[in-house]
């Protein structure tokens, strides 16, 4: 019976994981939303995208939607009186602060509220019971999102967001949604406005978007297979050429599918008619682990250095700083950004928060 | 320009595919597969909100999709010729085009199998103190019997040690050994289908034969039937799961004498007949449901042998081809399946007038079946 269960829960783990390469994706939800996404006047093509959006979103946690708008309402509201208030900086950084603490605490509530109250059930020996909460799909990526938004426009590099409808389609922009690459609101802000649909586009996009569901279904799904089998082996009977085999499996699974749904939604969204920043760039030919970052999921190493390493000084103030300011944002990144690390758990992440925790914290 | 024709034929046939699939007509059988496909969820608040009904979309929508049984076969072909996969969907790809099922013999299955000897042992108890015999015969599966035809480097567990175990568990019974001579005779021909999980009609009469030794009863040879090939393109269970594009299919035959041809009734559940086989199902996908009607709870055979021996079968899907020779020598057989009853089988062998019971049952399904429990 269990072991009935178990291969249940694998399945649908497994169709879930498979967005934007299951059936219904490619051959319903997506000619659908840009059939009607072509056909519409262009003012009302921000609401195609939304309502697609909040469809894709309710595939996997339809009660996330609420906060998502709450949020978005929230960062577009303290954008705009942190524009108003402009020459007063104390509530301007009043704004930022508010924001950017409801921010960290709803990713920090959906993440780790069930362990801090196993932790504490632990340590008193009491026994609260636990929230259960399902990691809602793409809750990372819209915090990192807001917050670009946020302390850019307190920075005055870009420009807050006049429109409530252009601001609640970039928060919920979901091509990206599964692994990246991070949107900034200054890459698409133009495009939210004005989108660049052409033939051309089109074209290319499809072309990236099944380059990418080639990298995923062909290799990564494969070469899994291959690291799956030794993952679950006897690591201590295991030979060095297997232990190498799964080392270079796993390098390779892990990049494939990585990049594989980078391109997935750098094609989708050429589709739609906007460019967003490239994520991969070759990073197994780095000859060192610095280059590697610079290579490896690059709008999320590039978000850490443009808003905490640089912030805190960066390397300009004596060695011992530089080393404090990288130990802070590796500890940020293991924090927030866990899930995004580990793509390969990114289905069993999403649906199931027993086996989340473990990933985390085992 | 080249924009222009990736976008023209790329279009095209996204387009072509995507209206096929809605205007396509659906069918609720899935006769390569031999299962019923999923339907469209029914919608509900709670069903939407926690997930079911987008995953019943899903399901139906998998499995509705235009030419599925193509993009199987296109599927299949794929990973066997440039993967170079030696299993497709649990389906082991053999030699001889050969196919099998992956078995495992794990904990579950161990307590599966005690549990399952520990209930024929004390129904036996029950039949020997009514002066019945219980016979127990546990049939391996094509995957030991046929295990040097497996891809290289797959192991399947030792089924001959499944058996023994089974077998010194299981006590008040005659444990009928059919292994060895099915290893034995298997070099000689072909005992197993290749696509699917049954033993055929040359097996079938290997395990009769066995049956009959220890039964002390005279088996009938096989100079005395007339081996008659009713179907030659039979695809089978295995098949349907792994949908091998090149398959060759199987032969069935049977062994045909005026015992098995001339009965003088068979009674299902939903039909009498007077046959032991039933046609149509040769005309259908599902041709090994042409022993015995298919699955029934239950199958009563009257022959025109007179000795009044009554046989109980309880039994899997194997003892179908079984039929056309367990009804040589008794002049009642009932063949029961646990799978699809649930009432007192003692009683029933009471009040029938059963003189032997023979639980009669494959090592796969024996060591994963949780319904024998249900016989009582």
């Amino acid at each position: 019976m269990d072991n009935q269960k178990s291969k249940y829960n694998k399945e649908k783990l497994d169709t879930k994981e498979m967005v934007f390469s299951s059936i219904v994706f490619l051959y319903i939800f997506l000619p659908l939303m840009l059939l009607i996404y072509f056909i519409v006047p262009k003012k009302f093509k921000n609401l195609v995208m939304i309502i697609a959006s909040f469809i894709f979103f309710a595939w996997g946690e339809i009660r996330y939607i609420p906060i998502m708008l709450l949020l978005a309402v929230m960062d577009y509201w303290c954008g705009n009186k942190i524009n108003q208030n402009w020459e007063n900086k104390k509530a301007k950084r009043k704004y930022l602060m508010i924001d950017i603490t409801v921010n960290l605490l709803i990713l920090f509530f959906f993440k780790y509220a069930d362990f801090i109250i196993s932790s504490i059930n632990g340590l008193f020996r009491i026994n609260i019971p636990l929230l259960n909460i399902p990691l809602p799909i793409g809750v990372s990526f819209n915090t990192f999102q807001s917050l670009s938004y946020i302390i850019d426009v307190y920075r005055g590099t870009v420009k807050c967001e006049k429109s409530f409808y252009n601001y609640l389609t970039y928060t919920t922009l979901f091509p990206q949604i599964i692994a990246g690459p991070i949107v900034r609101y200054e890459t698409v802000d133009e495009e939210l406005v004005d989108k660049k649909i052409s033939m051309d586009n089109f074209s290319c996009g499809m072309r990236r978007f099944i380059v990418g569901l080639g990298k995923k279904v062909l290799i990564a799904n494969n070469v899994g297979v291959l690291w799956n089998v030794i993952e679950n082996g006897n690591f201590n009977e295991i030979s060095v050429v297997l232990a190498w085999l799964g080392i270079i499996s796993f390098a390779l699974q892990i990049y494939f599918d990585f990049s594989g749904y980078s391109d997935m939604a750098i094609g989708l969204a050429k589709i739609f008619g906007m460019d967003f920043d490239e994520n991969f760039n070759y990073p197994y030919i780095s000859k060192t682990i610095t280059e590697f970052w610079r290579r490896w999921h690059i709008t999320l190493s590039s978000w850490f250095r443009d808003y905490i390493y640089i912030p805190l000084g960066g390397n300009r103030k004596g060695l011992a700083k530089q080393i404090r300011n990288i130990i802070i944002v590796w500890t940020l990144t293991r924090c927030l950004a866990w899930s995004l690390m580990e793509l390969r758990f990114v289905g069993i992440v999403f649906w199931n928060n027993t086996n989340y925790r473990k990933i985390i914290f085992d | 320009m080249k924009n222009k024709i990736f976008f023209l034929i790329f279009v095209t046939v996204w387009v072509i595919i995507v209206i096929l699939n809605f205007v396509l007509p659906k069918s609720d059988f899935s006769e390569q597969e031999n299962r019923m496909y999923a339907t469209i969820p029914r919608f509900s608040f709670k069903s939407f909100v926690n997930g079911e009904y987008l995953d019943g979309v899903n399901d139906y929508v998998n499995d509705h999709f235009a030419f599925r049984d193509t993009f199987l076969k296109i599927n299949s072909w794929w990973e066997i010729n440039v993967l170079g996969k030696k299993e497709i969907n649990d389906v082991y790809v053999g030699q001889d085009s050969y196919l099998f099922e992956k078995f495992e013999f794990g904990e579950e299955e161990k307590t599966t199998l005690n549990s399952n000897t520990k209930i024929i042992s004390d129904f036996a108890q029950k039949m020997n103190e009514q002066n019945i015999k219980t016979y127990f015969i546990l049939v391996p599966n094509s995957i030991y019997i046929n295990s040097d035809k497996l891809p290289e480097n797959v192991q399947a567990p030792n089924q001959e040690e499944i058996i023994n175990i089974a077998y010194s568990n299981t006590k008040n019974t005659v444990n009928v050994d059919v292994e060895k001579s099915l290893l034995t005779e298997n070099k000689n021909q072909q005992l197993y289908f290749k696509t699917d999980h049954h033993m055929n009609s040359d097996g079938a009469y290997v395990v009769y034969k066995e049956f009959c030794k220890s039964a002390n009863i005279e088996a009938v040879t096989t100079t005395d039937f007339n081996k008659v090939k009713v179907t030659s393109d039979f695809l089978g269970t295995f098949d349907s799961k792994a949908q091998i594009w090149n398959q060759e299919p199987d032969e069935i035959y049977v062994y045909q004498n005026e015992n098995n041809m001339n009965i003088k009734e068979a009674i299902y559940d939903t039909q009498n007949t007077q046959s032991i086989f039933n046609e149509e199902f040769l005309l259908t996908k599902d041709k090994y449901s042409y022993f015995l009607n298919g699955n029934n709870s239950r199958a009563i055979i009257k022959t025109n042998v007179n000795n009044d021996r009554k046989l109980l079968v309880v039994k899997d899907s194997y003892a179908h081809i079984m039929s056309q020779f367990l009804c040589q020598n008794y002049s009642e057989v009932h063949f029961l399946d646990p799978r699809y009853t649930a009432f007192d089988y003692e009683q029933y062998a009471k009040e029938n007038g059963i003189t032997d019971v023979l639980f009669l049952y494959n090592v796969s399904n024996f060591v994963e079946d949780n319904n024998l429990r249900k016989i009582s």
